[in-house]
C-alpha cells in the first residue's frame, strides 16, 4: 500500500485521464438524439482498482467502448498515459489495443477454434512474439489463476470459472497498462464468481491497473474505487480508504439507495 | 390470429427472412425442374418416334433423362439439408415462443409446399416457353428439319410433376424428423463444439490414397475392349470414394501436422486458419470433397462435349471414310461392266457425281493370334485373340495407292487397324513372311493405334498364288470366298447420295452373290444425330454440374462466414486489425477454396486416358483433338471456378463484415 502511494506522488499525470467525455446518438434524420454520455470527467491513477456502477442505460458500456478505443466520443478526450486516444489512426487501433489493453468480458469471448493456452497465446500471436517467450509469460500466469492443468483443453471443456480465468490470463499476458473488465462475474455461479475476484484483487495488489464496469455490488465491494454513474455523468464516488470489503459493501449499498431514492425524488 | 393462417404465414416468412439461402435453392430447384421437363417432353414427344434417325437421339434421351433423375434427387436432398440446418436456431425460437413439434411440422408442410410450387411454376413456365426453341436446338444439332410441330405434353408435365413431388416429398420427411428430433435447447444452442477428427486417421489416409491409386490404374491402363464402361464405372466410384476419404484424412493429417510445428503455428497469419480449418474438418473436408467431384464431373463433361463437336468430322471419317461400299462374294459376282454402267446411270438420275472410285478383291481369314503367330481359329479361344486377317494381292493395292511396290513371295506388307502389329515376321499357319514394311495410313481404310477392340489387319501378298494358298490354309466353314470391294466417293446433296445410295443396294439386290452395300451417307446421319443428341445432353449436364458446384460452394461460404463471424469480432476486439482480419480471410479461402480444383485437375489428368478410351467408343481417336479440348476446357473450367469463388466469397466477406455493423448496433442499444 504505501509503496503505491509512494508512486502516486511521485506521478505528475493520471496513467488515464477522462475529461468531459460525451456521446451523443443521433438517429439516421437527426431528429431524437440520445445523450449516452454527458460530459464524464476523472482520471485512473497507475495500480489503482475502479469500478464504474450504474443502472442499466447508464452509460457504462459505452464508457467502456470508448476506453477500450472501439468507439469515439463525440465530445472530450480521453488521454492514456498522456497520450489521446483519437488521435490514434484508424489502422493503428488494433496493435494499440492489443499492446496497451487488456479485456476481460461478460461472455468470456474464447474462440473455441482454440485451446485454452492458445486462446491466452492469441494477442501475442498476433504481436508476432516468438514461441518460447509466451511460454515464459504464460507458465506464473496459469499458476497463479490456477488454470495449469486446462491449458490443452477446448473452451467448451471447462467450466465457466475457469473460461473466465483463461480469458484473464489473456487479458493479462500482454502486460497491459491498464485491464478493462465489462460484467467479468456477470456470467459466473458465485463460488466461481469471488474466487475471480480475489484473483482481480490480487493481481491489482501486484500492481496491475483494472477498471472494472459491473452491477454487482460484491463484485464492485473488491475494488479500490467506485464510480457511481447516471444519466451520463458521474453522479458520486467512494473510496476505500481502509474499509473493509464488508464495509465497502454497505457504503456502496447507501450510495445507490441514495442515488435511486434522489433520483425518484428529482423526476 | 387464427392458426390456420399464422403457419403458413410463419413459413413464408421463414423462406422470406433465409433469402440468401433460400433463393439460390429456388433457383437451382428451378432450373432443375426446367431441364428435367425439357428432357421429359422430348422423349415423350411423338415427333422423336416418327422422325425419321431419330431412334438414336432418342435412346440417348431417355438415358440422360434417367442420369438427370439420378443426380437431381440427391442433390435436391443435399442442399435441403444444408438449409434445413441453418435455421436450428429459429427453430428453436419458434418452439420457445410456444410453437410445438406438430405445428412446426405443419410449418414446414407449407414451407415445403411453397417452395415446391414456385419451383414447379417458374420450372414448368421457362419449360413450356423454352422448350419449342430446345426441341429445335436438338434437331438442328442432330441435323433433321427444324420444322417439326411440338407441342405441350402432359406426360412429361406429369413426370415431372411426380418426380419432384418424390424429391420434395423426402425433403419434407427429412425436415420433420430433424424438427422431431431435436429438442428446443439443441436447437438454440448451434453448433459450438469442433467436429471430431476422424478416428483412425491413418488408416482412412491410407485407404483413401489406395482407393485414388487403383482408380487412378485402372483410368490409365484402360483400354478400348468389352470392360470399358464396366471399368469406368468402377474408377469413378473408387475415385469418388478416395476423394472423400483424402480430403478427410489428407487436410486433417496436414493441419495437424503444421499445427504440430510450432514455428509454423504460432505466426500470425497461420494461427487462426489453421486452427479454423481443424474445427470444422469434417464439414469442410465433404463439402470440399464434394466441390472437387462436381468440378470433375464438370470438367469431364464439358471435354467430352467439346471433343465430340470438335471431333465429329473425324468420327465420320473413321467410321465411314467411304460414301457407299459395294461387297461382292467373288464366287457368284458377274463382274463390273454391268454395275459400273448401272452405277453411272443412277447417278445420273440421283443428281450426284462419283468423285473417288476404288475396288479391290479380299480374301478374309479367321484367325487366333498369339504375339506374331497366326492359326485356324480356334473355338477355345478367347474373344480377344481372334483376328480377322483380310488379304489383298499386291497388284490391287498398287492400283488403289498408285504406287509401284515389289515384293517377294515370303514378303508381305501389312496393316493393323489399330495398334501398331510391331513384328518383323509374320506366321500364317505354316508360312512365315518377312514383314518388308508395316503401313501407316492407306486409301482405303483408316487405321487409329487406339483401336484396340475392333481392329483388324490387312495383308498385302505378293500374288493370289499365296492367297488361295493361305485360304486353303485357314478354311473355315463360311466365307471362304473372296470378297471384291467397290468404294464409291460422291458429290452432291446429301439428300441426292443418300437416295442415290439406296438405289444402288435396291439394284445390287436384284444381283447375284451381293455380300452388303454400306450406305456411308445414311451411316453419317445416324452418328450425327448420336451425336447431336450427346452435345445437347453434354451442354445440359456441364451446366446442372456447374451449378451443384456453385451451390455447394455458396453454402459452404455462407456456413463458414456465419461461423467465423463471431471468431473475428473476438479477434477484432483482442486487437487484430482490420487488415489482419482480411489477410487471413484471404489465405484461408485460398488454402482451401483451390485444393478441390487442383485435385479435380489432377483428377482429370488421371482420367485421361479413360476418357479418351470412352471417346473411341464413339471412333474418336484423335488424341491430339481431345488434349487441345481438355486443354481449352480446363482453362475455361478455372475461369469459372475463379469467377464463382469471388461471388461466392463475396458473400462470405460480407456475411464477416456483418459483425462491424452488429458491434455499432449493439453501442446504439446501449
Amino acid at each position: 500500500m504505501k509503496e503505491r502511494e509512494e508512486r502516486k506522488v511521485n506521478r505528475t499525470m493520471a496513467l488515464l485521464e477522462v475529461s468531459n467525455v460525451k456521446k451523443v446518438y443521433g438517429t439516421r434524420l437527426g431528429g431524437n438524439k440520445v445523450h449516452a454520455l454527458n460530459g464524464v470527467t476523472f482520471s485512473v491513477e497507475q495500480g489503482e482498482y475502479v469500478a464504474i456502477m450504474g443502472e442499466s442505460g447508464a452509460g457504462k458500456t459505452t464508457l467502456l467502448n470508448i476506453l477500450a478505443t472501439i468507439d469515439r466520443p463525440t465530445g472530450g478526450r480521453v488521454l492514456l498515459e498522456g497520450r489521446d486516444l483519437s488521435t490514434i489512426p484508424q489502422r493503428e487501433v488494433a496493435a494499440f489495443r492489443r499492446d496497451n489493453l487488456g479485456f476481460v468480458f461478460q461472455d468470456f469471448n474464447l474462440l473455441d477454434t482454440f485451446t485454452i493456452q492458445d486462446n491466452i497465446f492469441l494477442p501475442l500471436v498476433l504481436a508476432g512474439k516468438p514461441l518460447d517467450e509466451m511460454k515464459r509469460r504464460l507458465e506464473p500466469l496459469a499458476r497463479k489463476l490456477g488454470i495449469e492443468d486446462i491449458l490443452q483443453k477446448y473452451p467448451y471443456e471447462v467450466s465457466g470459472g475457469e473460461r473466465q480465468r483463461a480469458a484473464t490470463a489473456r487479458a493479462l499476458i500482454t502486460n497491459p497498462k491498464i485491464v478493462l473488465a465489462d460484467e467479468p462475474t456477470g456470467a459466473l455461479d458465485s463460488k466461481a464468481a469471488s474466487r475471480l475476484l480475489k484473483l482481480f484483487a490480487e493481481i491489482n495488489r501486484e500492481g496491475q491497473t483494472i477498471l472494472m464496469v459491473t452491477h454487482s455490488i460484491n463484485a464492485a465491494s473488491h475494488a479500490g474505487r467506485v464510480l457511481f454513474i447516471k444519466d451520463g455523468c458521474v453522479f458520486h464516488q467512494i473510496y476505500r480508504g481502509n474499509a473493509s470489503n464488508e464495509e465497502m459493501y454497505a457504503m456502496i449499498t447507501d450510495a445507490l439507495t441514495v442515488m435511486q431514492t434522489g433520483g425518484v425524488k428529482n423526476e | 390470429m387464427n392458426k390456420l393462417i399464422l403457419l403458413p404465414k410463419l413459413s413464408l416468412m421463414g423462406i422470406r427472412k433465409n433469402g440468401t439461402t433460400y433463393f439460390p435453392y429456388i433457383m437451382a430447384g428451378s432450373f432443375s425442374v426446367f431441364v428435367f421437363f425439357v428432357f421429359s417432353s422430348i422423349v415423350s414427344n411423338d415427333i422423336m418416334r416418327t422422325l425419321p434417325r431419330s431412334n438414336y437421339a432418342l435412346v440417348l434421351m431417355q438415358i440422360g433423362l434417367i442420369l438427370l433423375g439420378l443426380i437431381l434427387l440427391p442433390f435436391i436432398v443435399y442442399t435441403n439439408s444444408f438449409l434445413i440446418r441453418r435455421r436450428k436456431k429459429e427453430l428453436g425460437l419458434y418452439s420457445i415462443l410456444g410453437l410445438d413439434k406438430k405445428h412446426m411440422a405443419v410449418m414446414m408442410f407449407w414451407e415445403t409446399l411453397i417452395i415446391f410450387s414456385i419451383v414447379m411454376a417458374f420450372g414448368i413456365v421457362f419449360g413450356l416457353a423454352f422448350s419449342k426453341l430446345l426441341f429445335l436446338l436438338l434437331l438442328n444439332l442432330i441435323g433433321l428439319p427444324v420444322d417439326a410441330s411440338f407441342g405441350f405434353s402432359p406426360d412429361a408435365f406429369w413426370a415431372t410433376f411426380l418426380y419432384f413431388l418424390a424429391a420434395y416429398g423426402i425433403n419434407l420427411v427429412m425436415n420433420i424428423i430433424r424438427v422431431f428430433r431435436t429438442t428446443p435447447n439443441d436447437l438454440l444452442k448451434g453448433a459450438k463444439k469442433g467436429d471430431r477428427e476422424p478416428k483412425h486417421l491413418w488408416i482412412t489416409a491410407v485407404s483413401g490414397f489406395i482407393l485414388l491409386g487403383i482408380g487412378y490404374s485402372i483410368a490409365i491402363t484402360a483400354k478400348l475392349d468389352s470392360e470399358i464402361f464396366l471399368n469406368f464405372l468402377l474408377a469413378v466410384s473408387l475415385v469418388v470414394i478416395g476423394t472423400h476419404q483424402f480430403f478427410r484424412a489428407g487436410l486433417t493429417a496436414l493441419l495437424k501436422m503444421l499445427k504440430r510445428n510450432s514455428r509454423i503455428y504460432y505466426r500470425k497469419t497461420n494461427f487462426v486458419t489453421i486452427s479454423g480449418m481443424l474445427h470444422r474438418m469434417g464439414k469442410s473436408a465433404s463439402s470440399l470433397a464434394n466441390i472437387c467431384i462436381f468440378s470433375t464431373m464438370t470438367i469431364i463433361t464439358l471435354l467430352c462435349t467439346l471433343s465430340v463437336w470438335r471431333g465429329t468430322d473425324s468420327m465420320l471419317d473413321f467410321q465411314f471414310p467411304f460414301d457407299a461400299s459395294i461387297n461382292f462374294s467373288t464366287a457368284k459376282f458377274r463382274g463390273t461392266a454391268e454395275l459400273d454402267d448401272k452405277l453411272q446411270e443412277l447417278a445420273a438420275s440421283a443428281n450426284v457425281r462419283i468423285t473417288d472410285r476404288i475396288e479391290y478383291t479380299w480374301q478374309k481369314l479367321h484367325t487366333t493370334k498369339k504375339g506374331n503367330v497366326f492359326t485356324v481359329q480356334d473355338p477355345e479361344s478367347t474373344y480377344a485373340e481372334r483376328e480377322i486377317l483380310r488379304l489383298i494381292t499386291l497388284d490391287d493395292f498398287n492400283a488403289m495407292e498408285k504406287r509401284n511396290e515389289v515384293l517377294e513371295d515370303n514378303e508381305v506388307f501389312i496393316l493393323s487397324t489399330g495398334a501398331d502389329f510391331g513384328y518383323s515376321q509374320i506366321i500364317l499357319g505354316s508360312r512365315t513372311f518377312r514383314i518388308k514394311r508395316e503401313l501407316d495410313s492407306v486409301v482405303f481404310t483408316r487405321k487409329a493405334r487406339e483401336n484396340t477392340y475392333g481392329d483388324e489387319y490387312y495383308i498385302v501378298v505378293s500374288d493370289a498364288g499365296v492367297m488361295d494358298m493361305l485360304r486353303d490354309e485357314f478354311r473355315s466353314t463360311s466365307e471362304n470366298d473372296r470378297i471384291f470391294t467397290i468404294l464409291l466417293n460422291l458429290e452432291g446433296q446429301e439428300n441426292d447420295k443418300d437416295s442415290y445410295v439406296k438405289s444402288v443396294r435396291e439394284w445390287c439386290m436384284t444381283q447375284p452373290g451381293l455380300t452388303n452395300v454400306v450406305n456411308g451417307v445414311g451411316g453419317r446421319r445416324d452418328t450425327l444425330s448420336t451425336n447431336g443428341s450427346l452435345l445437347f445432353i453434354g451442354i445440359f449436364f456441364s451446366i446442372i454440374f456447374a451449378m451443384c458446384l456453385i451451390l455447394i460452394m455458396y453454402y459452404k461460404q455462407i456456413t463458414e462466414g456465419y461461423d467465423d463471424r463471431d471468431n473475428f469480432d473476438i479477434m477484432q476486439k483482442v486487437g487484430m486489425s482490420d487488415a489482419e482480419v482480411r489477410g487471413t480471410i484471404r489465405k484461408q479461402i485460398l488454402m482451401v477454396f483451390y485444393s478441390p480444383l487442383v485435385i479435380a485437375l489432377l483428377h482429370t489428368i488421371g482420367g485421361f486416358n479413360m476418357i479418351a478410351r470412352l471417346l473411341n467408343t464413339l471412333s474418336l481417336y484423335d488424341t491430339g483433338l481431345i488434349i487441345r479440348c481438355g486443354l481449352v476446357v480446363a482453362g475455361l473450367f478455372t475461369l469459372l471456378y475463379g469467377f464463382s469463388y469471388s461471388i461466392t466469397s463475396r458473400t462470405y466477406y460480407r456475411i464477416v463484415k456483418q459483425m462491424k455493423t452488429d458491434v455499432a448496433a449493439e453501442h446504439r442499444l446501449a
